[in-house]
């Protein structure tokens, strides 16, 4: 019983002390701004300090994904800097830019099928632009497709959607070569074929244009590897996810290349 | 000491304090209070809840007439009232069967006097600096002013209570 009255006793003066120190406190921060700043400057370090450690914490387990997404930031802007360290050169031309061998100018897409198993792709360039059959098409997140008719004002181009369709192709950290396809089904699935069955490929390795068909430049981004299998008993297949998706395509580049004629009299004298 | 003595001291200082708080000035590092000494005559044996009101409306209305910063005084106050007693068990050295009803200089003698009135003191002006100028002024400027506040307060208010504060009133 004692022990009782002693508890409620305690907790009663504890009752009372934060009652009367809260109204003092309460009545110095809404008399004087001094006070006032100090508290609430108190208060919100105590809770940044909380904020940096919750920050920490999460920030370390979420930096798989922004590593993922800084990659991304930087290639775009790798991109950007290209373009515009090449229209600096070029101040002249108000929708083309060169980059060494190759003049890419813009066009804009005005039909595009994606659900049969030949695609193709209508731009809004033709002859009158520059635009010749052979051309390649690009955009910053991968080959597009070839021109294979031209008339005045457009151009059809058979897009990498179509199972004729081939880039070479090069995987980034192994450095391996081989021909890209569209595999015929999703649209952003792809597959490099005939890659020597000793080499190994890692996945989430990036897919880039190897430069090899003087149509398209090198380096251009084209996709992610998923995975890999050997093929028949020689080869592997490395699956790939494109960058890019046909779907939603808008606005591509026509690339020029200014070796290709040169490259194609080469060959042919062999 | 009657009750009624106590409470006409009490109203004495508490216009002393008004009056030093509004005409004299003695500099930054020198807080003239006389409110530690009126919570330290407080009775020991009312209830902690009891003595932290008193301490409360005291140091409010002191903050109401003295223009100053209002809660200031009551929250060093409120303090005070709830660590008082412990402080002074452990001070004075009493145990929980002392019958002391008002500390005075004739009953727990000059020395455990001094040490229940600094520790008082101390108290009430750490944490109404301290309220007062942290992150304001620098540690060393808060510190000073401590130290030299608590002498001067100790001081005048051993001679107030020394004067005042006797057994045959």
């Amino acid at each position: 019983m004692r022990s009782r009255y002693d508890f409620i006793s305690a907790v009663s003066v504890i009752l009372v002390f934060v009652i009367l120190e809260a109204v003092s406190i309460l009545l110095m921060v809404n008399n004087s701004v001094v006070q006032r700043f100090r508290l609430i400057g108190g208060v919100r370090e105590v809770q940044a300090f909380f904020w940096e450690k919750e920050e920490r914490i999460g920030s370390y387990f979420s930096l798989k994904e922004q590593n993922e997404q800084l990659v991304e930031e930087n290639l775009a802007l790798k991109q950007d800097l290209v373009r515009l360290e090449a229209l600096l050169s070029d101040i002249g031309s108000s929708v083309s830019y060169t980059d060494q061998n190759f003049v890419f100018s813009r066009a804009k897409v005005i039909k595009n099928s994606v659900n049969t198993q030949h695609n193709y792709i209508v731009i809004d360039k033709g002859s009158k632009d520059g635009v010749e059959v052979g051309m390649g098409i690009v955009t910053d997140n991968g080959v597009i497709g070839l021109v294979n008719a031209v008339s005045k004002n457009f151009a059809r181009v058979i897009s990498f959607l179509n199972i004729d369709q081939s880039v070479s192709a090069r995987i980034s950290n192994d450095g391996i070569f081989g021909p890209l396809y569209w595999t015929g089904t999703g649209q952003q699935e792809a597959v490099i074929r005939d890659i020597p069955i000793h080499e190994t490929v890692t996945p989430g390795d990036t897919v880039l244009s190897s430069g090899f068909s003087a149509i398209f430049p090198p380096d251009i981004p084209l996709g992610i590897v998923t995975g890999s299998e050997p093929d028949g008993g020689v080869s592997r297949r490395v699956d790939v996810k494109l960058f890019e998706d046909f779907g939603t395509l808008k606005y591509v580049y026509v690339v020029k290349s200014n070796i290709r004629d040169e490259i194609l009299e080469l060959e042919a004298d062999e | 000491m009657s009750k009624a003595y106590h409470i006409v001291f009490c109203i004495l200082v508490f216009i002393l304090q008004l009056v030093v708080s509004r005409f004299l000035n003695f500099g930054p590092f020198i807080y003239v209070c006389f409110i530690p000494l009126v919570l330290s005559t407080i009775q020991l044996t009312d209830t902690p809840q009891r003595t932290m009101f008193i301490s409360f409306l005291f140091a409010l209305l002191f903050d109401l007439l003295s223009d100053g910063v209002l809660g200031l005084n009551a929250s060093a106050a409120v303090i005070v009232a709830v660590l008082r007693k412990p402080m002074y068990r452990w001070l004075v050295n009493a145990d929980r069967q002392d019958r002391t009803v008002v500390p005075l200089i004739s009953d727990i003698g000059l020395v455990k006097y001094i040490k229940y009135l600094s520790a008082v003191v101390v108290l009430y002006l750490f944490i109404y600096i301290l309220f007062d100028c942290i992150s304001f002024r620098p540690f060393g400027f808060i510190l000073l002013k401590l130290i030299i506040s608590t002498v001067v307060n100790v001081f005048l208010s051993l001679v107030i209570s020394s004067s005042f504060l006797n057994r045959r009133y």
